[in-house]
């Protein structure tokens, strides 16, 4: 989502449509507070959503089978979407390796995940839920009381781009049909793996449905750091829709569209002014339920909490005619303009909206690069203003 | 006799409220106003503002129009009066389309650390051109309803546009040469005609 934005606020929004399967939801078994004894959970397929609880000095593990190549998907949810509750999650691999640790990429000070499993690497895989804190994952140093949902999903990509590719222009795009899209009540998800070849352009097309927001974030296993893709929207003859460089994680893009129209759509990946450099990608793409309306004002990503993300799509948008009710149109006039990404600056829930988003703990962090030293240096940063924030909100004086 | 001083009085008054007027209004203008330059110069201008009073500037979505075929944009590089891009106090975004430029901020900064952070006169971006044909190249602003200038509240400030420009004005050298001429034959006319009286 887009905050750690666009992807956080992606994958919650793809927690979210998991979450709704309540077909596919299990409790905890508490016991599990150590590795060896996590609850081990069916094939997540698509999404699973299991429903727990923590209290202080308590942390649940919980084990689940991925393949290589899977795109993992692991979000917190809980009833105050992140306002009070703050849990964290830490992934490890079949050996017990810690493979990704994230606090508060999800709303508010909820924590969300997307991994892709590489190549040798599938297995039983744990999760670990625990509260801000429990620095170690064993359950001390968290005074956390709340029942939570967790969202896992771990799925191949829907379409695998052939190699070489052959969709360097909109006509050519790979047509991904509407069969790509996993239906995941209310909305629908695809992953799509890709490649972007050295001075390559891909392109894939694939049906919209009116008033179905189409979500679109791009992940490669760097998170951003090293590659700097650039996402467009294309709609019939290939008419300019949208276009993002930098709203995802560090150089990752993220956008959104609204299609007013049943139509064909495409997404172009390309890279940013030129770059020659070629690496493999997951493309995600989510379209929401029919008829979804925001209703929360700069809310601009629909994940209830307005950020910095929401201004950075807000001043994307900028000069774009919207209709009616558009979360971005903060003055109601039916266009974007400037005045809106400022009047939504006021709406933000932290001050200055938010700070940036600390390097990626997780992300798409399977690279083994583990930046721990300044990690710790942003933690206690954190920490610090968190506490004050805490001892404000328990101390009204 | 005492009317006179009193449509005086008038005169100055309105001539006041003239100016009262004007200064409620930032000015958005280019520094410098005019840029000589000939062709294969590269040349920057400043887009400053200035009549800010108790305004702050906390966003703005500009369009600067200008002659393609005399001038090639080539930078925009924005100023620090609305916080630090690299510091995520502020967001910033140009692009360039035959004939315009157009730039444009946002600040995630209070209008109280903005008010500390700006003085007049304010530079909002420095524009750079290269200069491809020969002529003046004029510099305008465009406002609209996409393209405004905005305060720390979100509220849409009066802006009062000043035109600036690029280039050299091309003399019109046959105009001078026929306005030449003509000026010779009148002075052969006359002095012919004072010979001929004489």
């Amino acid at each position: 989502m887009l905050s750690r934005s666009v992807p956080a606020c992606l994958a919650f929004g793809f927690g979210l449509l998991l979450a709704s399967a309540s077909s596919a939801a299990v409790s905890e078994v508490e016991g599990n507070n150590v590795l060896a004894a996590a609850n081990a959970l069916t094939p997540v397929g698509g999404g699973l959503l299991v429903e727990g609880a923590l209290q202080p000095g308590d942390v649940d593990f919980y084990s689940f089978s991925v393949s290589a190549g899977d795109f993992v998907t692991l979000a917190v949810v809980d009833s105050g979407r992140g306002s009070h509750a703050d849990p964290a999650l830490r992934v490890f691999d079949a050996s017990n390796a810690v493979v990704a640790t994230d606090d508060d990429s999800g709303p508010g000070f909820l924590p969300s995940l997307r991994l892709i499993v590489p190549s040798g690497g599938g297995g039983t895989w744990k999760v670990a839920v625990t509260g801000f804190g429990d620095a170690d994952f064993d359950g001390s140093g968290h005074s956390e009381d709340f029942d939570y949902e967790l969202v896992i999903g771990a799925e191949p990509p829907a379409f695998a781009e052939p190699s070489p590719d052959n969709n360097d222009t909109p006509a050519l795009a790979d047509s991904l049909g509407s069969g790509t899209f996993e239906t995941i009540a209310p909305g629908s998800v695809a992953v799509i793996e890709g490649a972007l070849e050295a001075g390559g352009i891909d392109h894939f097309s694939f049906p919209v449905e009116a008033g179905r927001q189409l979500s679109v974030a791009i992940y490669e296993e760097g998170a951003g750091a090293f590659n700097d893709p650039v996402v467009s929207l294309l709609g019939p003859a290939a008419t300019p829709i949208a276009s993002d460089d930098d709203s995802g994680p560090n150089f990752l893009s993220a956008l959104f569209g609204d299609p007013s129209a049943n139509a064909t759509w495409t997404v172009k990946v390309g890279p940013f002014d030129g770059d020659q450099d070629a690496y493999p990608y997951r493309l995600v793409l989510a379209l929401g339920p029919a008829n979804a309306t925001n209703v929360l004002v700069c809310d601009a990503n629909g994940d209830d909490f307005i950020d910095r993300n929401d201004i950075n799509l807000i001043f994307a948008a900028r000069g774009q005619s919207v209709p009616a009710g558009d979360p971005r149109d903060a003055n109601a006039d039916g266009l974007v303009t400037v005045q809106d990404s400022r009047l939504c600056t006021a709406e933000c829930g932290n001050a200055q909206c938010a700070p940036p988003p600390p390097p990626p703990l997780a992300g798409c962090g399977l690279l083994g690069i583990e930046p721990f030293a300044l990690l710790a240096l942003v933690g206690g940063v954190r920490r610090c203003a968190r506490a004050l924030r805490r001892n404000s909100q328990e101390d009204p004086s | 006799m005492i009317r006179r001083p009193f449509v005086l009085a008038l005169a100055l008054l309105a001539l006041a409220t003239a100016a009262v007027r004007d200064a409620s209004a930032l000015v958005l203008s280019f520094s410098p106003t005019s840029v000589p330059a000939n062709v294969g110069d590269s040349v920057s201008v400043d887009v400053v503002a200035t009549a800010l009073g108790t305004d702050v500037i906390a966003g703005f979505d500009l369009d600067v129009l200008f002659d393609p075929s005399i001038l090639a944009p080539t930078s925009v590089l924005f100023g620090t009066g609305l916080g630090d891009p690299s510091l995520f106090e502020a967001l910033t975004s140009f692009g360039f389309t035959p004939g315009v430029v157009d730039f444009a901020e946002v600040s995630f900064l209070t209008t109280s650390e903005l008010d500390a952070l700006q003085s007049e006169p304010l530079t909002l971006a420095t524009l750079g051109f290269d200069v491809i044909g020969p002529g003046l190249s004029a510099l305008s602003f465009r406002l609209d309803a996409a393209n405004l200038v905005v305060d720390g509240d979100g509220n849409t400030l009066e802006v009062v546009t000043r035109a600036g420009s690029v280039g050299n004005a091309v003399v019109p050298e046959p105009s001078a040469a026929l306005v030449f001429a003509a000026g010779a034959a009148l002075i052969a006319a006359r002095v012919r005609r004072a010979r001929a009286a004489a």
